[in-house]
């Protein structure tokens, strides 16, 4: 479980990610008036202080602190959460197009493969030039 | 078996075929496949009725080959059953339309099987699960079954099936263990109801779809792995099918029969999966109150 907390895929609140992304935009002379992206509220002073912080991430198991510590700040706390409701959709997303490729590569190979049957009298008598004898009355 | 009764799948929309055998009244010899139903709707909806989520073919409510009213409890199964019938050319093709399947035999229940019928027709299916065939040289430290000849087999086996089966002890805390005799594994009592239990937590439109995936999978672990989400669907048909993907890497492919076996299966396993997934989510929208 603990391993899953890593998988989550990005962070829009890491502060050092967004800060690059704005100077990369503004080198080459976009403006953003306003952010390009919302990022959640970040932990800022009023919270617990560093040490009683530190104290907290340390009594956390192994990889929780390496994960609450993020990339550059060891003892920092990280915005980044498991979002299980974007997994399950992300799985059944997958699920679906599994299954509507397949329905379509089998009905190409069914169209391709699949016997036709044998053929009617009439179209094996129009195989060697015959017609069929039309009996009105019925046979006899 | 559905496409048997597909006839009558409209009893009360539309007036039936004329009867007539392929060879003609004039006692006809021929062998033809049956004559496919041309696509007589132009336009799919859904409503929604008591008795859940309706599909709608122009405006002729569908029903299911035993006549009831064909009614889904979850709205994005009935949006796909539609899309199912909406993506239909010319002629339907009922071999396609999987989740129209799994539904009718939810709504249906031809067979007239409990709750504990299905239970137990599913973990029957742990005795002779697929993950336990598999080769182990007589390096092997495990003893599991497995065939013993080609060692690159073996070592495929042991690589992809030993994951998934420690995964499945993990999620489960149950000891699955492994025999060596052709008989299969001993299967203790605490598993076997552990697994028992385990599904009867499902609902019963739940349960016809995972007894269906363990039924194409031919392996419950496989099928549990699916439904928590652990496997991907085209990772959980490839490890169901090992030896014939090893054996086809070895000595060809027959596309007709191999590429129709591979994509029938990931259809299935798809279909039942999701259908599985979507019987037993439920959904509410709660109303914020707007504050001034």
């Amino acid at each position: 479980m603990g391993g899953a907390a890593a998988t989550a895929s990005f962070s829009w609140g890491h502060p050092e990610a967004r800060a690059a992304l704005q100077n990369c935009f503004r080198r080459r002379g976009l403006f953003l008036r306003r952010p390009l992206f919302q990022a959640p509220a970040e932990p800022s002073s009023p919270g617990p202080s560093p040490r009683l912080r530190a104290a907290a991430i340390s009594l956390l198991p192994a990889p929780g602190r390496r994960e609450a510590g993020g990339r550059h700040r060891p003892m920092g706390v990280t915005s980044e959460k498991l979002c299980r409701a974007q997994q399950e959709l992300h799985f059944q997303a997958a699920t679906y197009l599994c299954l509507l490729r397949s329905v379509r590569h089998l009905a190409a190979l069914h169209h391709e493969y699949h016997g036709r049957g044998e053929r009617s009298p009439e179209e094996v008598a129009g195989l060697v030039g015959f017609r069929l004898p039309q009996q009105p009355g019925g046979k006899g | 078996m559905w496409r048997g009764r597909c006839r009558r799948l409209l009893r009360g929309c539309v007036p039936r075929p004329p009867p007539d055998g392929p060879g003609g009244p004039g006692g006809g010899r021929g062998y033809a496949p049956p004559a496919e139903r041309k696509r007589f709707y132009q336009n799919v909806s859904i409503s929604q009725g008591e008795g859940g989520f309706e599909i709608n073919l122009d405006h002729r409510k569908l029903k299911t080959p035993q006549a009831k009213l064909f009614a889904v409890p979850s709205e994005a199964l009935a949006i796909a059953v539609a899309t199912e019938w909406d993506s239909q050319k010319d002629t339907i093709k009922f071999y396609t339309m999987h989740l129209t399947t799994l539904c009718n035999t939810a709504l249906d229940n031809p067979t007239q099987r409990s709750k504990g019928q299905l239970i137990r027709a599913a973990v029957k299916f742990l005795e002779t699960d697929t993950v336990w065939y598999g080769t182990g040289g007589p390096s092997a430290t495990e003893a599991s079954y497995r065939v013993e000849e080609p060692a690159a087999l073996a070592e495929l086996q042991k690589n992809e099936w030993d994951p998934i089966v420690a995964w499945a002890e993990k999620r489960y805390n149950v000891a699955i263990g492994s025999s060596t005799s052709i008989m299969g594994p001993n299967i203790p009592a605490s598993t076997r109801d552990t697994f028992i239990s385990h599904l009867a937590s499902y609902n019963m439109w739940a349960l016809q779809g995972i007894e269906y995936v363990i039924t194409q999978l031919k392996s419950l672990i496989l099928s549990m792995g699916l439904i928590d989400r652990h496997i991907t669907v085209e990772k959980a048909v490839l490890l169901s099918r090992l030896e014939e993907e090893y054996q086809i890497q070895r000595w060809g492919k027959v596309e007709w029969a191999h590429d129709y076996d591979l994509c029938e299966l990931r259809a299935r396993a798809a279909a039942g999966t999701l259908f599985v997934h979507l019987c037993s989510e439920s959904s509410t929208v709660k109303h914020k109150l707007l504050q001034d």
